[in-house]
């Protein structure tokens, strides 16, 4: 019994040894067809890397998908890198923090280690109320060099510029920006009307123009740099856009320079110089945006009540 | 519509900050939904703006409802932070009020009609997940 036992047992064994070698052999031939499935090409890449690029701008502000998609395949990853990193904006809200500008530069660092800032087309610096953008931001020669890595950028916001602070050497601030940037937007920027003047004209290629103040202030100008004339008279053909703005010298100073405005687009919220831009933009506006609870529609309003 | 019976301003004086009358190539007029708030003060300024623009040229006038303008509510606090719009947690009464609002705004339109003609358009700035929120709320006011 013991010998047939023995026999019995060997078979089974035998008989074990055999099926798990051919499940073996069968998974090795399944995990070799898998395999060969991942390196075959997808008909997605043989797509014209245009036509790709054109689907992958629908979900441009998607940064989810964006990311997602960056992670599939190398040709994905060149066709979604530029939506990707397209704006850099930095929060700088010191208002709660003790510690003043705590994540300055930190995010245009992170960038410019990863050799990112030339794919950076929009860069919006924005602070807190209380804070001023001024030439100390820029100081250390390292954000001075971050912010020159800046090659492509095509619209720059800033709040809270202090353009009379940067003076005389704002050109060598904020000049590398002169061949591409179209669009300017800035929050309370403070300054002369010469000095902004010549910190628009640093921008030859300017169509675009926001300049946005929180409330309309009484004009006081100051007369600073009266002399300065900016280096280039950009051509501004896009949009004007101005909330609270009651500078009418500065719009004077503009026209006066640049030969008059030839804005297509104006969106205007409580402007005190309307009539002067309509004016000067008669022969080019095209779009006209008003808001029936401008302050100014109001007065209008009232003086025709009367 | 018969010109003798159309809006017309008595002072051009009045018109010192809005006169369009030299713009040439003027094609469209924009103001955003929330900024027509009375309906008699829009209309008087819309209606004078609208009255120095020369007859024969063509005009759009479009009007942006924002989310907030069709009754969304931005970070709804119950359903943060997965929605960044919010359609689904508004009381009725806010309906009502939403539906009262475009009631008005219909009122600014046919009177600004009486000035000039031009082409209304109305340009939801709305995402496309909120589309049934956005329809509900003009059902109701239809």
């Amino acid at each position: 019994m013991c010998c047939a036992d023995t026999v019995v047992a060997n078979e089974i064994l035998t008989y074990q040894l055999w099926y798990r070698t051919i499940a073996g052999i069968k998974w090795l031939f399944r995990v070799g067809t898998l395999g060969a499935s991942t390196t075959r090409s997808s008909p997605i890449t043989k797509l014209p890397q245009d036509l790709v690029q054109i689907i992958f701008s629908y979900f441009i502000y998607d940064k989810h998908s964006l990311l997602a998609c960056s992670l599939t395949c190398y040709s994905w990853y060149i066709a979604v890198v530029p939506h990707l990193h397209h704006t850099l904006t930095t929060e700088n809200y010191t208002y709660f923090l003790t510690d003043r500008k705590p994540l300055w530069p930190r995010p245009l660092q992170k960038s410019y280690q990863l050799g990112l800032l030339p794919l950076i087309k929009r860069f919006r610096i924005r602070l807190g109320p209380h804070d001023e953008f001024t030439p100390e931001w820029l100081g250390n020669k390292h954000t001075l060099r971050y912010f020159s890595a800046l090659t492509n950028l095509q619209e720059l916001g800033i709040d809270n510029l202090q353009v009379s602070s940067f003076m005389p050497n704002i050109r060598q601030c904020f000049g590398h920006f002169s061949p591409t940037l179209r669009f300017l937007a800035l929050k309370e920027p403070r300054g002369s009307c010469r000095q902004i003047l010549y910190f628009i004209g640093l921008f030859p290629n300017l169509q675009d123009l926001k300049l946005n103040y929180s409330i309309p202030e009484d004009e006081h100008e100051s007369m600073a740099d009266a002399t300065l004339v900016p280096l280039s008279i950009p051509p501004l053909q896009g949009q004007l856009t101005l909330t609270c703005f009651t500078r009418e010298s500065l719009m004077k100073d503009t026209i006066g320079f640049f030969g008059g405005l030839h804005f297509r687009h104006m969106d205007l919220f409580k402007v005190k110089c309307v009539r002067l831009l309509l004016d000067a933009c008669a022969e080019t506006l095209e779009t006209l945006r008003l808001y029936p609870t401008d302050v100014y529609g109001e007065e209008f309003l009232e003086i025709r009540n009367e | 519509m018969n010109s003798s019976k159309r809006f017309l301003v008595d002072s051009h004086e009045l018109l010192q900050h809005f006169d369009l009358s030299r713009s040439r190539s003027l094609r469209t007029l924009e103001t955003t939904a929330e900024s027509i708030i009375s309906a008699d003060t829009a209309s008087d300024f819309l209606k004078s703006v609208l009255s120095t623009i020369p007859p024969p040229v063509p005009l759009d006038i479009i009007i942006l409802y924002r989310d907030r303008d069709l009754g969304a509510r931005i970070e709804c606090k119950i359903c943060k932070p997965t929605k960044p719009v919010c359609f689904g947690h508004n009381f009725p009464w806010e309906w009502d009020f939403y539906a009262e609002c475009y009631r008005r705004q219909l009122k600014v339109f046919q009177e600004m009609y009486s000035v000039r003609d031009f082409r209304l358009i109305l340009c939801a700035d709305a995402f496309d997940c909120v589309g049934g929120g956005v329809l509900y709320v003009y059902w109701r006011t239809l």
